[in-house]
């Protein structure tokens, strides 16, 4: 049930050279889910228009009264050093969205759940975040999230102030009071009690740091993981 | 969107030729030489408007309008999630065919299931449970209300029964507390046929909120139309996905028309033995159909949702003018109740003729139908003795003795926007001249 919008920039946050945040204001607020991702087209285009080249990114933070939301975007391609060039402060774009399966589970009953974030993957588990605060379901969830140094961790104090113990950070390229130097293995995030095999373990980030999770996920018997990823 | 102007042009020019064509065909009754219908579509220069700009955009398939209505409708009815079809029966197909997707694991339907339902309503809330090779099982309905007979349902109930498929009929719940508590005891799905029921309430909550989905027409004679159009709701996710696969040529992939690749991996999954990279496009997870709509139908129905609360509230106030008016009959009439708790949003307004000495319910329709006022029987009547479930598989609880007096002796005439103040009082003074001739 996804619809199309404008959407105008109303706010660029640079966390590196190479990754921002954009919070976009839209025209039209569909009801989404926490997990789901959008289409962002740099064409303004109706939903009867034919859907021209556009790139896909997790919805983040977001705002239901203000009709905002946050997409962080890696310039790694030729489309994503586009919408760097071209999507500045006050300019329109086009999504349409929402899409994905990416989603917590609906019922209130579900155990925990693990969510494990590499690089920019942390995205979509900002929109965990509010969808089960709001449910009063976050003392359910923690967080793995792994990035190269420091200055990549992205809304430190957000995930602080929302998760304080219950997250690990990982630096893989730098040692910090904040976090681990290492990588995360496969035994940070499952225990040696068997509660892990029906803990729902959502895995967020590259294609190889999503297949490296979920192989040692399934070994070690875990039923419920969730993942996501788009070329 | 091109040339705004121009298409501004036009659409005010449409908007003017409603008011020249439209507006007063849409005023104009003599009692007696004009219809008053039972039901009809309730429209102005709004849903031409719309209409003819789905048109300008020559989209012809679903697109911005559909996209439109699904999130509004979604929102009316209280659920997260609504697709748009082109009926109500593709509705209940929609809604029936999905309980049989493997995607729900060893809780769904296979052939030979049971489906609890009943026989005196629409031939399209049973169909599709035909259709899918499950059994449905009927049960009689009580009189008044016209809705199924809930102390019968543990009779119904047996080891292949895996679902309850009901509509609120004419407009009135069911007996929502009796019906979830035994589906829930008994761990099976609802749909809720909200065909008729647009805006009815039980405990002041929508109808269509109770159940695993629900489904809703939009055929002219309903609360609102898209012409031809339906909708499935549901506030899960695994049903919305299931629906729209099935809605959609039974696919895999969830593009919209025009799109590619939403999902970012068109080429780069494997699914049953078709070679890894197979188009997403391409790949069909459920044996389903075409049901879409055109943006066109949905264009209309845009137009129509704003008028929907005072649609509602009409229907109300006109089914409140006649009760009181005919309940004066009630040694003639069974009158329509209102299920315990619930505030129906009536479809109509059904009259069940009581045995007399004086007439017979052919008498009152004949002298009615012959005062120019519609009417219509109870639907099928008792759909187990229509010729087209001759040698259907089906189960019947006891002897349906209710919903044979039903077919025989039940009639409704409407209570749509369309029975303005001037038809109404013609109906009333219509049915007070019947009696004075029994000097009754």
């Amino acid at each position: 049930m996804s619809g199309t919008t404008i959407a105008t920039v109303t706010k660029i946050v640079s966390y590196t050279d190479t990754i921002r945040c954009y919070t976009l204001r839209l025209d039209k607020m569909y009801r989404f889910l926490a997990g789901q991702f959008v289409q962002l087209t740099l064409e303004l285009v109706s939903g009867s228009d034919y859907w021209p080249e556009s790139r896909t990114y997790s919805i983040g933070f977001f705002d239901v009264h203000e009709k905002t939301i946050e997409l962080i975007i890696k310039n790694q391609g030729i489309y994503s050093n586009r919408i760097f060039n071209e999507l500045a402060l006050g300019s329109t774009c086009t999504l349409k969205y929402p899409y994905g399966d990416f989603t917590l589970p609906e019922d209130d009953d579900f155990d925990d759940i693990v969510c494990i974030a590499g690089g920019t993957g942390i995205s979509p588990f900002f929109s965990f975040i509010l969808e089960l605060q709001s449910r009063s379901l976050l003392h359910k969830m923690r967080l793995f999230y792994s990035v190269k140094c420091v200055n990549d961790i992205i809304r430190y104090e957000f995930l602080h102030k929302y998760l304080g113990e219950r997250m690990k950070l990982f630096t893989t390229r730098e040692n910090s009071a904040l976090s681990y130097h290492r990588r995360i293995e496969i035994c940070d995030v499952v225990d040696e009690s068997n509660e892990h095999k029906i803990t729902h373990f959502y895995i967020s980030g590259s294609h190889d740091f999503i297949e490296f999770f979920v192989q040692k996920l399934s070994i070690a018997g875990v039923k419920n993981i969730h993942y996501d990823f788009w070329k | 969107m091109g040339n705004s102007k121009l298409r501004d042009e036009i659409l005010q020019k449409v908007a003017q030729f409603y008011h020249e064509e439209h507006e007063e065909k849409n005023r104009k009754f003599e009692p007696g030489k004009d219809t008053v219908s039972f039901a009809g579509r309730i429209f102005n220069q709004e849903e031409l408007v719309n209409l003819v700009d789905a048109s300008l955009d020559f989209w012809l398939t679903t697109g911005r309008y559909a996209a439109e209505f699904e999130n509004e409708f979604a929102q009316f009815m209280d659920r997260k999630y609504c697709l748009v079809t082109n009926s109500g029966s593709s509705a209940n197909l929609l809604a029936i065919s999905a309980l049989t997707s493997p995607l729900l694991g060893e809780r769904r339907l296979i052939a030979g299931d049971e489906v609890i339902t009943v026989a005196a309503g629409f031939p399209t809330t049973v169909n599709p449970i035909i259709q899918n090779g499950l059994i449905p099982v009927f049960v009689d309905v009580e009189m008044g209300t016209y809705n199924i007979k809930v102390g019968e349902l543990e009779k119904a109930l047996s080891s292949r029964t895996k679902a309850v498929v009901i509509a609120h009929t004419l407009g009135n719940p069911f007996n929502l507390d009796v019906i979830v508590d035994f589906v829930k005891t008994n761990h099976l799905f609802l749909v809720e046929d909200c065909c008729d029921a647009v805006g009815s309430t039980y405990n002041g909550k929508m109808v269509g909120t109770f159940g695993d989905l629900a489904t809703v027409s939009f055929y002219p004679a309903h609360h609102i139309t898209m012409g031809e159009g339906g909708a499935v709701l549901t506030n899960k996710s695994i049903y919305e996905r299931i629906v729209r696969s099935f809605r959609d040529w039974g696919r895999d992939c969830y593009c919209e028309p025009g799109s590619n690749n939403t999902c970012g991996r068109r080429f780069s999954m494997q699914f049953g033995t078709l070679p890894e990279g197979y188009d997403h496009k391409y790949v069909y997870s459920h044996i389903g159909y075409n049901l879409k709509i055109t943006d066109m139908q949905a264009a209309v129905g845009v137009a129509q949702l704003k008028k929907l609360p005072e649609f509602i509230s009409i229907r109300k106030d006109n089914f409140r003018k006649l009760w009181e008016a005919l309940h004066q009959y009630q040694d003639y009439f069974i009158l329509p109740i209102a299920t315990e708790k619930s505030d129906p949003s009536w479809f109509a307004f059904p009259i069940t003729v009581k045995t007399n000495n004086l007439f017979s319910k052919n008498q009152i329709v004949n002298y009615l139908e012959n005062k120019k006022i519609l009417t219509r029987q109870l639907f099928g009547g008792n759909l187990t003795r229509q010729p087209a479930y001759n040698g259907a598989n089906f189960r019947v609880v006891g002897d349906l003795v209710n919903t044979d007096y039903i077919m025989n002796n039940t009639f409704f005439i409407g209570v749509y926007p369309g029975i303005e103040e001037h038809k109404m009082q013609y109906i009333i003074d219509s049915f007070r001249d019947f009696f004075r001739g029994f000097s009754v």
